[in-house]
Formats: C-alpha cells, structure tokens, sequence
C-alpha cells in the first residue's frame, strides 16, 4: 500500500451548526468569567495535593470530633487529665497526627496511642480503626459494649458495620457518615452542630 | 504491506537549540512564579478550621490504588483521576500516555495507533480494550476505534493497564495486553460540573454532568459533552478537522446490603474529515485520492447486578447492547453487539479464592462493500462462548500467592482454544513484590483476514489486491514474565518487569498472481523487552516519574510470505515532574521520547507537555496545558491499511476552566 496523495484543491466549509456551537460556548463563558471574578476574592481552600494531604486533613478531623463530642465527667479522673486518640493498627497519619497533640480540648491535652491489638482499646476517648483492622470490627465492638469511646473509621460503609464514624472521600473531599445507633448505645453526647453535617446511615435522632 | 527498510534519522543542531530553549522557558515560567510559593495563602494548620471549611478542602485520596496493585503478579500500571486531571490529556489515548511500556501514537487530528509490547497500527490487533466491563474492541479489522471512545475524563475513575498477556480472566485478543477504563459510581460524581475550554488545536470543548441522589439509596448523574478539533498538517492539504458530541449516564441503586445495581449507557454522534487515497490505473502515481465528511454514531447501555453472599463471596451478572456505525467512502459499517457475562467469586479453605464464569458474545454487521475495500459475505454473525475458572491460593502467611487459571473459548471462525496461566507472587517483606507468569493467550482473526479483499495497488494494466483468507487461525502466544515492584522508602518507588512472547500464526501476505496476494497466518513472531517506571517524591511538592521501556521484534516466514517490521520504538523513555507550588498552584511538566519507527519512514521525536493548574477556589480550576511544545509539528505514525493521508501533528495550546458546585 502507498500512502501517495494527491493534491486535492477542494476545501470544505464548516457546517452551520458548528457556528451556533461558537455562539452557545461563548454564552456560557460569561457567566463563569463573572463567577470567575467573583471567586478571586474568596479564600482559597484547596490542600495541596501532597503525599499525605488526606491525613492530614483527616487529622483535623479527629481534632474536631474531640471538640464536638462530649464524654461522661466520670471518665477522666481529674479536669486535666488528657483526652487519648488511639490508632488501632497500620497508622496512616503519621507525624500529622502528633502536630494536633499541641492543641488542647475544653482545657485537656491530647495525646495519640498507636495499639497493635485490640486489648487496650477501652483506656482510649477516641478511636481510629485503620482500614486493615475493620475484619474485626464486631470484636471491637464487642469489646467496647457501652464504654465511652468514639470509635472512627474511613472506609466506604464501614459505619454502616457498627463504626460511629465514617470520613468517607467522595470526589477528593471528606463527607462525614453517622452510625447514631452505635453513638446512642454509649453515654457520648454528640453535639447538634456535628450530626446535622452527617449522613445518619443507620438510626434516627 | 511490503517489508520496508527506510532509515531517516535527522540529527540537527537545530532540534538540540529547541530543546535548550524550551528547558530555558520552563526555567523561566519556575523563577516568575516561585516568589508566590514563598506567600502560600492559607494558613497550614488546619485545625483552625471548623467543620464546614474542612469538609470543603479538596485532596486526592493516595489510599485506594496502591493496596491492590502490590498483590497483583502481572505488569499493571494505574492511572488514577487525579493523574488524568494532572496530564492536561483532553483524550484518553492522550491520558494513556502515561502508562509505561505503551506506545501511542497520533495519526492524524482522531486517529490513534495505542499498543502494549509491539504490533504497533490504527488497528493494533493484540489489544483488548474495555470500557466498565464493556469490550470496545472492532472485530471487523481487529482493533480500536479510538476516536469514538471518548468519555468525559472527569467521570474517569481509574485506568487500569496490564502489559503482556491476560487471555484468561479477560478473554480473547488481550494478547498483549488490556486497557480497562473503570467510570467512577454515581455517588462518587454528587452536584453540578461545568468544563469549557479552548485553543489553537482544541478549538473548543465542554463538558456538563449533573449528579443527584433519589431517595437513600439510588444515586444517578447525567452528562453532556462536545467538542472541535483543528486539523493536523498534511503535505496536499488537511481535511481532518473533528467534531462530536456525546450524551449519557449512569444509575447505581444500592438495593439493601448484599445487592447493588447498576445502569448505565452513552449515545455519541460525530463527524471528521480525511482524504482517503485509492488505486489507479492511471500512471505517474497510480492513485487518486478524495476528501470525505466520515459519519460516526454509535451508542450502548448496560446493565450489572452484584450479589454480596459474604467477604470475598460474590455474585455478578451482566448484560450489555451496543451499536456502533460508521460511514467513509471506503466501507460502511453497522454493528450490533449483545454481551452476557456471569462471574461468581467464593473462598475455599486453606486460604483459596476461586472465580469462575460464562459469557456469551453475539456480534453482527452490516457492511456496505466499496471497490476499494469488500466482505463477502457482507453481512455475518460472530458468535463467542466462553467459561473460565481461576484459584488464587494463598500459601507461607499470605506471603506466597499461587493463581492457576484457564479460559475455554469457542468462536466461530476458529472454534475452541484454551487460554491458560500460571502465576506466581512472592511478598519478601511488604515493600517487595516478586511475581512471574506463564500464559497461553490467543487472538481471532478479523473479519477482513478471513472475509475481505482490499485493492492495495494499481499497475498500467490491473490492480493488485489483498484477499483474506478463510482458513485464517488464531494468532496463539505463549507468554513469559518476571517482574519486581519495591517501596525503597517513603519517597521512592519502582516497578518493573521483562518479557519473552513467542507467536505462532501472525499474519503475513502470501503472492498468488500478479494481481493476487492472500493472507497467511504462518509468521512466527519473537519478541523480548522490559519496563521500568519510578516515582519519587523528592520533595514534598514536588514529585518525578521517569519510566523507561525497551523492545525487541524479530519476525520470521516461510519463502513467499512478506509481513510488515519496524513499526514499533525500540526505545521510549519519560519524565514527568508534578509540581505544587502553592497550595492551589500546579505546574505539571512531561518530558517523552519515542524512538524511530524504521518501517514506515517516521523519524524518532521527543516532546514536552507543560500544565499550568491553578485553584482560586475549591469548586473551581482554571489550567493552562501547552502540548507539543518542542516542535511546530512532527509526525508520530503513517496510516495503513485504510490509506489516509499522512499527517503531522502540531505545536497546541489551550485553556480550561472546570468549575462543581
């Protein structure tokens, strides 16, 4: 086969519909160019796309579960005794998580245990359930019964499971599901602020 | 298709002062926009936000892939939505570049050559190609259509590559590998997003998807999607400008905890311009040519219910239409495919997990014959059955994973064939994967090398002409592989594997008269080479991806038959540098050399793709993507077979805005 041509003086004109094409495109440019503008002036809230930018924003999270959730006086000793986060299993934070534990909730110092098995799970206010370890999920929950401690996970439906908390990524941003069944087993108080940025996957208020 | 032996290599100052420029350019645009690295915006502890502000923040979710590609023993790279959205690529061939070890070529304005480990061509034969589990691959001339596989990227969720031979869990024709283009779920895509963009080869393009949720369980998302493409450079003049437009969906209904349907179809419309050349008696040149509007249209729907039993115990049926059709002087195609596929997955003790399934496959044509190109019988049914079943046992702790598996197919041009694998996976510590395969794959002849007859010559007397050849076989491989993938340390990664494919029954031409020559699937084929990708994250802004891939192809026949070489690079090799300046700044640059294709004439090239990202906002991305920046224009292929005029592409650039809210 040859891939001769020969010369073809022939032009061919754009069809007529490909003009009102130009003119729709350049209708709906206008609105996004004011919307344009008008964007410049808002605070940009986009995280840089870095290695671990969704557990660092995760971390934030956390933080701000321990500031929306309110747990027995009984279950801390004095008024300043620490609020502890675990991680149970692979830790996909890391150092991201140590820089919350300079902040302070309602006058208490966090601080993070990473736990390998599920035998201390009970000392912790707050617990992160890594991926890995959501097999054993009924075990935890078991484990925990009526015990004060918010349990957290970030697997698509694993509140669904038994899991208080789900930070689920929907298109590369975190939307928040609720277990309130589990919640209201314990004596935790979730504040309302909390639930109405949720989805309730199981149980009603 | 005669055995060429062309050797133009241009080696000039010229090109190296090009190179240097450019390098000084991307230096220049660095140095301009660095200081605004230094004033980043937004405060970096986060915790000083509340609730509503952190559930506004965009990032890019680095847990999902991974986890399965380190288990998996066979050459895969993935290309994730974010990295779609990081190329700048307004295709998917153009996205697929990134994948180490292909070789995609652009042949003009809409057509594409794309290949895994050699056999290079518009149709790429030993290439199976699947859109959500439906095939998009033509069984009329073997290949893809790719100008007419062109979803909207956003709706992208992953593509997954796997390089070498994958006959038993995909079936036939992945000889050389698959592409498997996975859409995200409904709910993923929730709200309104809106594209609009243009430029010099881009002339215009927008996207509208809309995504919602009825009642608790069913969520759903529409889209809307057109656009226009400029015409590439040709020695007589380019006609082939490109326009299309494209509408569909897709519903996914989460029926209770154990079933999930899915719903989803697309319908597409479009038209491009070629001039297409044909055979003369007529000397000097022997050929004539003609421009021509081709008519492309086509749409499908598909449907998937899954059945949860249990963890790693499931149950899915699937069942899909599609019509494609397609009108150019040279044939008229209208073809109707139906597809059902049952899949049921279960474990077995001692750590073993079983899949198996059926499918049945009906695809008829019609076809409209041109003196040029002709089928006899112009109208058939291809039918395919196929069953396959598949252990993946684990062994030592999980650190040894043995998978045997086999797939029976019968078809109707080469009845039953048996598509075995072995494969094995070893995890030294959990940061090294050592794997090794051994597979039988097969491919069946298309339709035009069993049914067709093209005119491939004019001579002052008669033409010459190509005739199929009903007793065409199955182009069988045996296939072997190893390969290496280590995590070295938390910045740096690698993947690599090396091949060795024998082919028994590729096609060639055999000369019967003057005026006659037929197809014969008696070349023998060997081919070996390797793939190495790397990331490392140098910084932690800043991220390189060099992959490097090498290719060897030795062909052999008996007396009489000719075969085409040297249509594949030796070598490629690429480098690409993701940077985040800012938090909302992104400057993405890709470095790629291709190798010379000595068989068709096409000199080897190297090229850079900048893309300037910025997010003033969270819903919204403005970017600016230069392609081609190196050269005015430079050729990447020839067409063959259905001879359109050869075409340079150009130097583009274009601008976009995406805005979801």
């Amino acid at each position: 086969m040859s891939d001769r041509s020969q010369a073809e003086p022939r032009g061919r004109s754009l069809p007529a519909w490909a003009g009102s094409i130009r003119a729709a495109l350049r209708v709906a440019l206008m609105p996004l160019g004011i919307g344009f503008l008008l964007s410049l002036s808002i605070e940009p809230a986009v995280l840089a796309t870095e290695a671990n930018g969704e557990y660092r924003l995760k971390s934030a999270f956390l933080y701000n579960f321990a500031k929306f959730v309110e747990w027995p006086d009984s279950t801390f000793s004095t008024s300043s005794t620490p609020l502890t986060i675990c991680v149970l299993g692979n830790d996909p934070f890391g150092s991201n998580l140590d820089v919350i534990t300079e902040k302070a909730v309602k006058g208490r110092a966090l601080v993070i245990k990473r736990l390998r098995t599920v035998g201390g799970v009970k000392e912790c206010q707050m617990l992160y359930v890594s991926p890995n370890e959501l097999t054993q999920t009924a075990e935890i929950v078991r484990t925990l019964q009526k015990a004060p401690v918010l349990t957290v996970c970030d697997v698509e439906s694993c509140a669904e499971e038994g899991v208080m908390l789900n930070m689920r990524m929907v298109e590369n941003r975190i939307q928040l599901d609720m277990n309130l069944d589990a919640v209201q087993r314990t004596p935790l108080k979730v504040s309302s602020q909390l639930i109405k940025l949720t989805r309730i996957v199981k149980g009603t208020q | 298709m005669k055995p060429r032996r062309i050797t133009c290599q241009r080696k000039n100052r010229e090109r190296r002062l090009v190179v240097l420029l450019g390098m000084a350019f991307a230096l220049l645009v660095s140095v301009m926009v660095l200081p605004a690295a230094a004033k980043a915006p937004l405060s970096n502890d986060l915790t000083e936000l509340n609730l509503e502000e952190l559930m506004a923040i965009e990032v890019t979710s680095v847990s999902k892939k991974s986890q399965p590609v380190s288990q998996t023993a066979s050459a895969i790279f993935v290309i994730t939505q974010e990295d779609i959205r990081r190329s700048g690529a307004n295709s998917i061939p153009e996205a697929l570049r990134m994948a180490p070890g292909l070789h995609v070529a652009r042949i003009d304005s809409q057509k594409w050559s794309v290949t895994s480990r050699g056999f290079s061509g518009r149709f790429a034969d030993d290439l199976l190609v699947l859109i959500d589990g439906r095939t998009v691959y033509s069984p009329l001339v073997a290949g893809v259509f790719w100008e007419v596989q062109d979803l909207p990227l956003e709706d992208i969720d992953r593509i997954e590559i796997i390089r070498g031979p994958g006959g038993t869990l995909w079936g036939a024709n992945a000889v050389n590998g698959a592409v498997h283009i996975i859409t995200k779920k409904a709910k993923e895509t929730p709200g309104a997003l809106v594209t609009v963009g243009g430029g010099t080869e881009e002339r215009a393009f927008t996207t509208l998807r809309y995504g919602g949720t009825i009642g608790n369980s069913v969520s759903y998302r529409l889209y809307g999607k057109g656009f226009e493409r400029d015409r590439t450079v040709s020695a007589n003049g380019s006609h082939d400008d490109w326009r299309m437009g494209r509408t569909g969906g897709r519903l996914d209904w989460d029926a209770g905890a154990q079933d999930s349907v899915t719903l989803q179809g697309d319908y597409y419309q479009g038209q491009a311009g070629q001039q297409t050349s044909f055979p003369t008696m007529i000397g000097p040149s022997f050929s004539t040519s003609a421009v021509e509007d081709l008519r492309m249209s086509g749409g499908n729907m598909l449907g998937r219910w899954k059945h949860t039993f249990g963890q790693q115990h499931d149950f899915t049926a699937q069942f899909y239409y599609d019509k494609t059709r397609r009108d150019e002087l040279s044939f008229k195609e209208i073809r109707n495919t139906v597809d059902i596929d049952l899949q049921h997955r279960f474990p077995l003790p001692l750590g073993q997990d079983i899949v198996w399934g059926i499918g049945y496959r009906i695809s008829g044509d019609h076809l409209r014959n041109s003196e040029s190109l002709s089928f006899d019988p112009a109208e058939r049914r291809l039918r395919t059955f196929s069953m396959f079943l598949q252990d993946e046992i684990k062994l030592f702790q999980e650190k040894v994973r043995l998978t045997v598996g086999a797939k029976y197919l019968k078809n109707t041009f080469t009845g039953g064939l048996i598509q075995p694998n072995i494969r094995l996976l070893y995890n030294p510590s959990p940061d090294q994967t050592i794997w090794a395969t051994v597979t039988r794959s097969n491919r069946i002849p298309s339709r035009f090398e069993r049914d067709g007859r093209q005119t491939i010559a004019g001579t002052p007397t008669e033409f010459v002409d190509l005739q199929g050849n009903p007793a065409a076989q199955s182009e069988t491989l045996w296939g072997y592989e190893l390969g290496y993938r280590a995590q070295l340390d938390s910045t740096l990664s690698f993947d690599t594997a090396v091949f060795y494919n024998r082919y028994k029954h590729s096609s060639g031409e055999q000369e019967i008269s003057d005026s006659l020559e037929q197809i014969h699937t008696t070349v023998t084929t060997h081919t070996y080479g390797g793939e190495l990708a790397g990331e490392w994250r140098m910084l932690s802004w800043w991220r390189l991806r060099p992959a490097f891939s090498y290719l060897h192809i030795r062909r052999s026949a008996p007396e009489g038959i000719e075969f085409e070489s040297g249509e594949d690079p030796a070598h490629q090799a690429s480098l690409r540098s993701l940077m985040n300046l800012t938090d909302t700044i992104e400057v993405d640059t890709t470095f790629r050399f291709v190798d010379r294709l000595p068989g068709i004439g096409v000199s080897n090239y190297q090229n850079v793709d900048i893309r300037l990202g910025w997010r003033p906002s969270s819903g919204l991305e403005i970017s600016l993507v230069g392609h081609n920046l190196l050269e005015n224009r430079h050729a990447e292929f020839k067409p063959e077979f259905i001879t359109t005029a050869a075409s340079q592409i150009q130097r583009g650039v274009f601008g976009k805005v995406t805005w979801r809210f």
